[in-house]
């Protein structure tokens, strides 16, 4: 009876001591006043961030490394980061936006919580088409939305357009994730940009038609569908095909292995792509590091490490886009959502 | 029944306002449902709410008719029959409790994926080609939701039965009923209440849940608070959804409260077990072993096989650091919750009026709203609260404090209180409602104050009820994503919010390993509160 | 032995009703308790009885009127003294013994430090409860007797003013009963302590009362010395409380009272001219057929062992009397053979009666 409750008070007060010590050292962190004290004399950038891929941390590290500056990282969702920022307000901690998506950083510029920054290294790493217009945000990856299909039953030169998707002979045959999905909604942007709402709306209610299935689960398992016979073609980010083609899970390369992938485009325009990018917030009180983090993040030894790491494009890539602004993307985002509620794409 | 001294007020008064304050995030939820007219709304109502309907409906039906026989079948077994592996099945059936639901839908879908484990036992088998089996359908995910939800059930109806008095089952097999009979007519009606209580939580889970319900493609209610709020970025919508949610669990939460009310059945000798033998011990056996495996031992078997792939790239020093921080967290507001569920349960105690009642129902009010909403609940009035502050402080010393409390453990923690009160409320009040009103009384007119009378009385009375609360909580916040995520600060990670970054870069192989941390921190305490109810039950 | 000048417990007009009921509880209860007395609370189920005691200690609030408890008002329209500070000890029906708590913890529960931690008191308070090897003990570890003598030394540990019993013997069987009523007044004599016991017993009344107040449906009915409440009981309401009551119409004859059933000598000089007659078992004896008297016509009788119980019918002269029954002790080698009438006289000194119009 007594040891029992001596062992379970032990463990209580041990986790209440860590709390404690962790508490404190956390709180410390967010104290503005202090922030921004020592920020300006050992250096600290505060990011909000949807990537949370190993290689950012180990670019972040690397950053820390040659500036002094250190990166002190919040990781979720774009669109909870940016309800954040948004409650927050003039006062919020964080320096610098990273999302992995175009459309959510034009949100958050159409939310004044960006400001435009701009320096002569950023404007040369970073192609103007791959940038907000006013310098709000800057792109960091590219990544191209792309269709990956069974070499052994389907015939890639039907697959040449986006539109080409929507044809009836896909029927039951198409694999794609759920419209919750900011890759989709962004390619609907792209589509509703270059067609009009209506035929994109059509396109889309083509696609619903075809769905081997409800869209469910990631890009990655729309590829394993293709390999499991589930479907013959389907919507994905072309570097998840590259990392299972590298994965060290057999299994993975396998279905890499019975897969290919086509880049369309739309009707002669290009592929669609989006950027992961990154804006400074206004509020920034380490808006000169956010700045330094940004020009490290697009110079290119980072970028070619994104580019090793995660198969994403590198920013001066040579790639045939569609050439619409990337800015577009957040400003269809909306009226995409509702097409797909409409079409039941669910 | 002792009416307010002096000093009753001020239990009242601190518990109205700790009520307030963890109510907050739900009044605002409450508030914003009365906004004008709203295109976004009328949108989702002409386009996708009867979706939402009829998923949320499917889930809660199929779960709800998985996991009643399923709980109360495998209670009964342990319950009345002694059979090879009962002992240990009795606290192994709790375990799916500690595995978060979306990780075991990853888990699955692993199983099942092209070259998974089905596939290859299948290609093994000489099926040659893929099977090519879709589990990403909304029967399959009701499915894994009973199979990791049943443990609810499975616990109140086991403890329903224990506390049945062995007379009544003998009486009734004296009128010749056979166990079957017995458990129909006598045990089953007897435990009902208890077991839609069981049920009301389960249903309340499937209805919060997120992260399944994303990864499979089924839209519920809680799909709909998500794209309205985030996608349309239309407040407002996402509000009145949560609003009708809230409606949901609230009835959820009324019948679970009947349900207790209602079983005073006690005895202080419980059931004598019938030894099992043979075919019929086997066919036990092999029942309690389905849920078990489909809800726990498969996936863990999966997540194991990623993680033992990925850990030597994963697991580093910092994991040390994960799991001490996701422990303490959990256990610092699995305290912090337990300690308002009895301040706020022994004022309503203290004062027994409406308005006490009142105060303690409102408290529960959090676990009715998703995590998510919850978060920009707080967000907002903590915002708001810190630009008082600063303004306050600017203008008196010219130079502002900044965000004192966003963005802290502080808010994360207030988060959590909002949220998982109503989860320390159930076994408190149930300990509380246990203890005679005369045991106060006695200490009261022995001198003892209402604080002291708590503290020496009360307390240790309900201990094993407090025990269990905290550990039902500390589970609950282990596991917990969404407020963690946006709330934290910086630099701060759970074993969460770390498996919630892998899952995220779809390397569900690497998140494996903060997963089954999850499930390793989460075990022991769940496997401790089951020896403790056994303990409770004993006495 | 009843001297108001030492009242320890005033009640005045004190109402009290609970939310779920309309009437009141307890209504407009006016009486006062004795110093170094031991009162009974006497009364059936819903009586108030127990209310009584519990806004006594401070446990209810009452609605109107006030309670001075020890010379102190500690209950009106503005003040309330919480239960903690009202100095009262308070045993539970259930005793209430803290079941975490050894015997000695319960006891020194509501001691003051100093005191606590000489044991003097604890010790001294087991040894008048005579439990002095018990002190280790958990509450479940003792017998039923034993639970209540320790809640009895708790509530008289911290020196009360009074001590409250509510239904202090209502959980004993018969045997341990009045073994359980001898020491329990021993040990409050001892401690020379004033005590207020609930009960719906009259035996426990009789056996361990000093003074007696009977309640029914919320009303104080009568308060006095047990033996004359029980021989003069102040309307038909109290007499029933002591148990088989018959009570009959009589109209003055003389000094004999005229009944339906024939003539009986009340045993009192002068009598109303309308009354009703209160008879109890013992009351009346058989007399011989030609002496005046009740008429009766034996039913049964009934062997209890150490006496025969004899049910009668009283056989009215007129046909428009309904006849009425009731019983009468008798020696165990007495008996009678169903339908043999009777004839009943006066075995009493004097048979209670009240005047009526």
């Amino acid at each position: 009876m007594f040891r029992r409750y001596l062992i379970l008070s032990l463990a209580i007060g041990s986790g209440l001591i860590f709390f404690a010590c962790g508490a404190e050292q956390k709180e410390a962190e967010p104290m503005e006043e202090a922030a921004e004290q020592t920020a300006l004399e050992s250096g600290i950038v505060n990011v909000y961030t949807h990537r949370h891929y190993p290689a950012d941390k180990e670019l972040y590290a690397e950053f820390t490394k040659q500036t002094g500056i250190e990166v002190n990282v919040v990781s979720a969702g774009a669109d909870e980061l940016i309800k954040r920022l948004e409650t927050e307000g003039d006062k919020s901690p964080a320096d610098l936006l990273i999302t992995v998506d175009a459309g959510r950083l034009h949100r958050a510029m159409a939310l004044g919580l960006l400001q435009p920054v701009s320096t002569p290294t950023l404007q040369e790493n970073v192609p103007a088409h791959l940038r907000d217009k006013d310098n709000n945000w800057y792109g960091l990856t590219v990544r191209a939305r792309i269709v990956a299909y069974a070499p052994d039953r389907v015939d890639p030169k039907k697959l040449e357009t986006y539109s080409a998707l929507a044809n009836k002979e896909w029927k039951g045959k198409l694999l794609v994730r759920s419209s919750s999905n900011v890759y989709n909604q962004s390619l609907m942007a792209a589509m509703i940009e270059h067609k009009g709402a209506d035929k994109a709306a059509e396109w889309a209610k083509g696609i619903v038609d075809n769905m081997a299935r409800t869209p469910a689960g990631n890009d990655r398992d729309q590829i394993k569908g293709i390999a499991a016979g589930l479907g013959d073609i389907a919507v994905v980010n072309s570097y998840y095909y590259n990392m299972m083609q590298h994965s060290d899970d057999e299994a993975e390369r396998e279905a890499a292995s019975k897969v290919e992938i086509t880049f369309p485009h739309f009707d002669g325009g290009g592929i669609h792509i989006n950027v992961s990018g990154a804006g400074v917030t206004k509020s920034a009180a380490n808006a000169e590091n956010a700045i330094k983090l940004l020009e490290f993040l697009t110079s290119e030894a980072a970028q070619r490490k994104f580019a090793e790491a995660n198969f994403e494009y590198a920013l001066k890539d040579d790639i045939k886009y569609d050439g619409i602004s990337l800015g577009k993307l957040g400003e269809n985002n909306e009226k995409a959502v509702m097409i797909f509620d409409q079409v039941g794409w669910k | 029944m002792i009416r307010p001294g002096r000093h009753a007020r001020s239990w009242f008064v601190s518990t109205a306002l700790l009520v307030i304050a963890v109510s907050m995030p739900a009044i605002y939820v409450a508030l914003h449902v009365f906004g004008g007219s709203n295109p976004v709304w009328d949108h989702l109502a002409a386009t996708v709410l009867t979706d939402y309907i009829v998923n949320t409906f499917i889930l809660m039906l199929g779960v709800a008719v998985l996991v009643t026989p399923v709980g109360v079948l495998c209670a009964w077994l342990i319950s009345a029959y002694d059979f090879p592996g009962r002992a240990w099945l009795e606290w192994a059936l709790v375990l799916p409790l500690a595995m978060p639901a979306y990780i075991t839908g990853y888990a699955w879908s692993g199983i099942f994926e092209y070259g998974g484990p089905v596939d290859s036992l299948a290609a093994f088998l000489g099926s040659g080609s893929s099977l090519g089996i879709d589990i990403f359908s909304v029967y399959f995910l009701a499915a894994l939701f009973a199979f990791v939800l049943y443990p609810y059930v499975y616990l109140v109806a086991r403890s329903s039965f224990a506390r049945q008095s062995a007379g009544l089952i003998e009486a009734a097999r004296l009128t010749g009923a056979g166990n079957w009979e017995v458990f129909r007519r006598v045990a089953m009606p007897l435990a009902r209440p208890a077991v839609a209580g069981g049920l009301a939580l389960c249903l309340m889970e499937v209805l919060n849940d997120y992260g399944a319900v994303k990864y499979f493609g089924v839209s519920t209610f809680t799909t709909g608070i998500f794209r309205a709020w985030f996608a349309l970025g239309d407040t407002g919508a996402a509000v009145r959804l949560a609003a009708v949610l809230m409606l949901f669990v609230f009835v959820l939460i009324v019948l679970e409260r009947r349900g207790r009310a209602r079983t005073a059945v006690s005895s202080s000798a419980t059931m004598r077990r019938q030894t099992l033998r043979g075919k019929k011990a086997l066919l036990a056996l092999i029942f309690c072993l389905v849920p078990l495996s489909l809800g726990f031992v498969f996936p863990v078997v999966r997540l194991l096989t990623w993680a033992w792939r990925t850990a030597s790239d994963v697991l580093d020093l910092q994991f040390v650091y994960l799991v001490l921080n996701s422990f303490a967290l959990a256990l610092g507001s699995a305290v912090l919750c337990c300690a308002a569920a009895i301040l706020v349960l022994y004022t309503a105690r203290l004062q027994r009026t409406r308005l006490a009642g009142f105060l303690a129902q409102s408290a529960t009010l959090g676990y009715s709203i998703p995590g998510a909403v919850i978060a920009v609940g707080v967000m907002t009035p903590f915002a708001a609260i810190d630009h008082g502050i600063d303004g306050l402080v600017q203008s008196l010393t010219g130079s502002g404090t900044g965000l004192l409390l966003s963005g802290t453990l502080i808010a994360l923690l207030y988060a959590y209180l909002s949220r998982y009160l109503a989860v320390a409320f159930q076994p408190v009040d149930a300990g509380f409602e246990r203890t005679a009103a005369s045991m106060d009384e006695a200490a009261r007119s022995l001198g003892a104050s209402p604080l002291r009378a708590l503290l020496q009385i009360n307390i240790p009375m309900v201990r094993t009820a407090i025990l269990s609360a905290i550990i039902l909580v500390f589970v609950d916040v282990l596991k917990e994503l969404p407020l963690t995520l946006i709330l934290r600060p910086f630099n701060f990670e759970t074993l969460a919010t770390r498996a919630f970054e892998f899952a995220g870069n779809e390397q569900l192989a690497e998140a494996a390993n903060p997963a089954l941390l999850i499930v390793a921190v989460g075990v022991i305490p769940i496997v401790y509160l089951n020896r403790l109810m056994n303990a409770k039950q004993a006495r | 032995m009843i001297n108001p000048q030492l009242s320890i417990v005033e009640f005045n007009g004190v109402t009290k009703r609970y939310v779920t009921s309309e009437a009141p509880a307890v209504n407009e209860a006016t009486f006062s308790i004795q110093r170094a007395c031991i009162t009974a609370l006497l009364g059936g189920s819903g009586s108030g009885k127990s209310t009584v005691l519990r806004l006594l200690a401070g446990l209810e609030t009452p609605e109107a009127g006030s309670i001075v408890l020890a010379g102190n008002t500690v209950s009106d329209g503005r003040t309330f003294v919480p239960p903690e500070k009202r100095n009262i000890g308070l045993v539970f029906q259930d005793y209430a013994l803290f079941p975490h708590l050894t015997v000695k913890q319960n006891i020194e529960f509501g001691l003051g430090k100093k005191s606590k931690q000489d044991g003097q008191r604890a010790r001294s308070m087991l040894e008048l409860v005579e439990l002095d090897q018990l002190g280790h003990r958990y509450p479940h570890e003792l017998s039923g007797g034993q639970r209540q003598r320790v809640a009895i030394a708790r509530a008289l540990a911290p020196q009360p003013d009074i001590l409250l019993l509510d239904e202090p013997f209502s959980n004993l069987d018969d045997a341990l009963k009045a073994h359980v009523r001898r020491d329990l007044t021993r040990i409050i004599r001892t401690a020379e302590m004033t005590a207020v016991f609930v009960t719906h017993d009259v035996r426990d009344v009789f056996a361990a009362a000093d003074r007696l107040i009977v309640l029914d449906d919320g009303h104080v009915r009568q308060a006095g010395r047990p033996d004359e409440v029980y021989q003069q009981p102040a309307n038909p309401g109290v007499a029933r409380i002591f148990g088989e009551t018959t009570i009959i119409k009589a109209q003055s004859h003389g000094n004999m009272a005229h009944t339906a059933f024939g003539e009986i000598d009340l045993g009192v000089p002068e009598i109303p001219s309308n009354m009703l007659i209160c008879l109890r078992p013992g009351d009346l004896q058989i007399a011989a057929q030609t002496e005046s008297g009740l008429q009766a016509v034996v039913e049964c009788t009934t062997f209890f062992g150490m006496y025969n119980e004899l049910l009668l019918r009283l056989t009215p002269a007129d046909s428009t009397t309904e006849p009425v029954h009731l019983t009468l002790p008798l020696s165990c080698d007495e008996s009678y053979s169903p339908g043999a009438r009777l004839t009943l006289t006066r075995a009493v000194r004097r048979i209670h009666f009240w005047p009526a119009d």
